[in-house]
C-alpha cells in the first residue's frame, strides 16, 4: 500500500472513501478524547473559530505555514499525538491540494477569467478612444487660431495638413540623404500646400559632424539626429523653431532664406536658439 | 585588497554567536556548523596555544588537567573574552570554508542580543573582523529569530517572538521589518542549569558539574505541573562525604527549581504585551506567540507561557536555528533590496 493509500479510510456504512486528513484525525482524537470544541479552545487558548478551521482543514483562514504548523504541534500535543506525524500529514494534505489546484487552474482560467476581463478591455477601449479625442482636439486648436473667417472649408482641408507637415518635414530631411524615391511626392506635397499655410523654412548646411535639435512653435520635436558633413537639412514647420546644435562651427543656417548668425557657446561649441517670429 | 580578492572564494555566512552554542549557515547550503561555543586552551611555558574548539573541547568542560583550561568565551549573549572569541571564530569560519589553499574573508552577518550596549556589539564586529572577515554585518536575534521562524516580518501585523537562548531571552514584537518592542533578560538555558546544580546542591548536599545539569534538563525538564513524572539517575560528590554518591531526581523537583528563571521570562514577556501598541497586541492575540531558542525545547513550556499570559504560545519549527536561519534570509533580504533595515546599525 502507498502513502497515499494508508491516508484513506472508508466510512463505515457508506461506500465512500474519506481521506485522513489533518482536520479528520484531530477531531475523531478529540472526539475520543470526550472534549469539545470550547474545552480544546480554553485549554490552548485558540478561539473556537480556529479550532473548527483547524478540523475542516480550512487553512487559508490562518496566518501562514509558521502558525498552521504551529497550531497543529499544540492542538496534536494536547490530545496526546505523535505531532511529527501529524505535520507528515499535513505536508502531504498541502501537496495533494496543489496538485489538483494546479490540475484545476486552466479550467478556473477559463471560467472565472473572462467577465472581470470584458470591463478591463472596455476600460482599455474607453482609454485609447479618449487619447484619440484628445490628440484630435488639441491638433485641431491652432489650426482653428490661425483660420481666417469664413474660410471653414480650407481649416476642414487643412487639418491632416498640420499632421503631414510634422512627417514631412522628417521626411524630407531624410530625403536629402539620398533618398530619391520619397523626396519627389513629398516635395510636390509641400509645394502644394505652401500657398495654403503660413509656413517657414529652416535649412542647415553642415561642414563636419553636429547633433541637431529643432522643435516647432507647439515645442514638438521635428528633428533630432546626427548630421555629417555635407548634409543638408530642410525642415519646414510654424516658427519659431528652437534649435540645439551640438556642434555650432560646422553648421551654416538660412531662415526663409535669410542667413542666421550662430552665436555658439565658445566653451562647448553647442547653441541653443530661437530662430524666426517670437 | 586582499580581503576582497580572498571574498571571492568565501561563502557569505550568517552566524548566530551564542552563549551555548554557535551556529553558521551557509547561503544555498543551510546550517553547516552547530558546535558548543567553548574553547579548550593549554597554556605552555607561559604561552596559550588552543588546544580544541567546539564539540572537543566542550567534552574537556570541567575534566581538564592544570595546564588546560575549556572555557566559554561568551556570557549573558555578549562576550566575555575578546582574544578567545576571535579565535574560536577564526576557527569556525576556516571549518565551513573547505578550500583550505586560500584563507577565507567571508561576508558575515552575526546576531547579537537587543539589549547590547554600544560596546558590547563593536566587540563583536572587532572580533568578527580579527577572525578574517571582510564586511561585517549585525542584527538583533529577534529579529533573525522572527525570520528564521517563518513570520511575516515586512507585513503590517504585529507578531511577537521569544527567543530563549542559552545566556539571555529576548523578546520582541515585530511588524514592518522593524521591532516596535524589544526586551533582553539576562535569563536562559544557563541560568536553568545553574538553577539545577543549586537545588541539587540545597536537597540532596551533593554537587553535579554543568554539564550533568544540562542533561538533567534536557531529559526530564519541564516547565509546567501536571506533566507526565519522570526521572533520571545522577551521579555527583556528596558535599559531607566528600565521595561521590548516586540519587533518582524527578522532574517536579526540576520544575521547582526552575520556578525563579522561569518566573522572569514570564514576567519579562508580560512586561511586553503590557507595552505592545493596542493594535499589534490585537494581532498577538490572534495568532499568538511564536517560541525560538534552545528553551523552547524545555517541555510545555509553551503550555506554561500559553496558561500565565492566556494567548496560543507556538514553538517555531527546529526552533535551535531559527535564529542563523533568519540571519541568512537576513542577509538575501537585504542584498535582494539594498537596504540595510533589519540592520542594527
Amino acid at each position: 500500500m502507498t502513502e497515499q493509500e494508508n491516508l484513506l479510510e472508508i466510512v463505515p456504512g457508506t461506500d465512500m472513501v474519506e481521506a485522513e486528513t489533518p482536520g479528520v484525525i484531530l477531531r475523531r482524537a478529540r472526539l475520543a478524547a470526550k472534549l469539545s470544541e470550547a474545552q480544546v479552545a480554553e485549554r490552548l487558548k485558540f478561539l473556537p473559530s480556529r479550532i473548527r478551521a483547524l478540523e475542516q482543514d480550512q487553512y487559508h483562514s490562518l496566518k501562514g505555514d509558521v502558525f498552521i504548523k504551529g497550531y497543529l504541534r499544540a492542538y496534536g500535543k494536547l490530545l496526546g499525538m505523535d505531532t511529527d506525524a501529524l505535520i507528515d500529514t499535513y505536508h502531504w494534505f498541502t501537496r495533494a491540494n496543489e496538485a489538483v489546484s494546479d490540475l484545476l487552474e486552466p479550467v478556473v482560467n477559463s471560467s472565472r477569467g473572462l467577465p472581470p476581463a470584458r470591463p478591463h478591455l472596455l476600460g482599455k477601449g474607453m482609454g485609447v478612444v479618449l487619447a484619440l479625442i484628445v490628440l484630435l482636439l488639441w491638433f485641431m486648436a491652432p489650426a482653428d487660431r490661425e483660420a481666417k473667417p469664413g474660410n471653414d472649408a480650407l481649416v476642414e482641408q487643412n487639418q491632416p495638413v498640420e499632421i503631414d507637415i510634422r512627417d514631412r518635414s522628417i521626411i524630407e530631411a531624410l530625403g536629402n540623404e539620398s533618398q530619391g524615391n520619397n523626396t519627389e511626392p513629398v516635395t510636390a506635397e509641400v509645394s502644394e500646400l505652401e500657398g495654403d499655410i503660413s509656413e517657414d523654412l529652416l535649412s542647415l548646411n553642415f561642414s563636419g559632424d553636429c547633433w541637431v535639435e529643432v522643435r516647432d512653435s507647439d515645442n514638438v520635436i521635428i528633428f533630432a539626429d546626427m548630421r555629417h558633413a555635407g548634409d543638408k537639412l530642410q525642415l519646414t514647420g510654424r516658427a519659431p523653431f528652437k534649435v540645439l546644435l551640438g556642434y555650432a562651427p560646422v553648421v551654416s543656417m538660412n531662415y526663409n532664406g535669410e542667413s542666421v548668425d550662430i552665436n555658439s557657446n565658445t566653451r562647448t561649441h553647442s547653441a541653443r536658439l530661437v530662430v524666426g517670429r517670437s | 585588497m586582499f580581503k576582497r580578492i580572498r571574498g571571492l572564494f568565501s561563502n557569505d555566512l550568517s552566524i548566530d554567536l551564542g552563549t551555548a552554542n554557535t551556529l553558521i549557515y551557509v547561503r544555498e547550503e543551510g546550517i553547516v556548523l552547530d558546535e558548543p561555543s567553548v574553547v579548550a586552551i593549554r597554556v605552555h611555558n607561559g604561552q596559550k596555544t588552543i588546544e580544541a574548539v567546539g564539540t572537543d573541547a566542550k567534552r574537556m568542560l570541567g575534566r581538564t588537567p592544570g595546564n588546560i583550561t575549556a572555557i566559554r568565551p561568551l556570557k549573558d549573549g555578549v562576550i566575555a573574552d575578546f582574544q578567545v572569541t576571535e579565535k574560536m571564530l577564526q576557527h569556525f569560519i576556516s571549518k565551513v570554508h573547505k578550500n583550505s589553499f586560500i584563507r577565507p574573508s567571508p561576508r558575515v552577518l552575526i546576531c547579537v542580543p537587543c539589549k547590547s550596549t554600544q560596546v558590547e556589539r563593536r566587540a563583536i564586529r572587532e572580533s568578527a573582523l580579527s577572525a578574517g572577515s571582510r564586511e561585517v554585518r549585525l542584527i538583533e536575534e529577534p529579529m533573525a529569530a522572527a525570520i528564521g521562524a517563518g513570520l511575516q516580518v515586512e507585513e503590517a501585523t504585529g507578531s511577537m517572538v521569544v527567543d530563549i537562548g542559552g545566556g539571555t531571552t529576548e523578546i520582541a514584537i515585530i511588524s514592518l521589518n522593524g521591532v516596535v518592542y524589544s526586551d533582553s533578560v539576562r535569563v536562559g538555558g544557563d541560568r536553568f542549569d545553574e538553577a539545577i546544580v543549586s537545588h541539587v546542591r540545597r536537597k540532596y548536599g551533593s554537587l553535579i558539574g554543568d554539564s550533568t545539569a544540562e542533561r538533567i534538563k534536557q531529559e526530564i525538564g519541564c516547565a509546567y505541573a501536571g506533566s507526565e513524572l519522570r526521572e533520571i539517575d545522577v551521579r555527583g560528590r556528596n558535599l559531607a562525604e566528600g565521595i561521590p554518591r548516586s540519587f533518582v531526581l524527578n522532574s517536579d523537583e526540576i520544575l521547582e527549581a526552575l520556578q525563579e528563571p522561569l518566573a522572569s521570562i514570564i514576567q519579562s514577556v508580560k512586561r511586553a504585551l503590557e507595552q505592545a501598541p493596542p493594535e499589534l497586541a490585537a494581532d498577538i492575540a490572534e495568532s499568538g506567540i511564536v517560541l525560538t531558542g534552545g528553551g523552547a525545547l524545555l517541555r510545555d513550556i509553551d503550555r506554561l507561557l500559553a496558561e500565565e499570559t492566556g494567548l496560543p504560545v507556538l514553538v517555531a519549527e527546529d526552533p535551535l536555528t531559527c535564529v542563523a536561519r533568519g540571519g541568512g534570509k537576513a542577509l538575501e533580504i537585504m542584498d535582494r533590496h539594498n537596504i540595510d533595515l533589519l540592520s542594527t546599525d
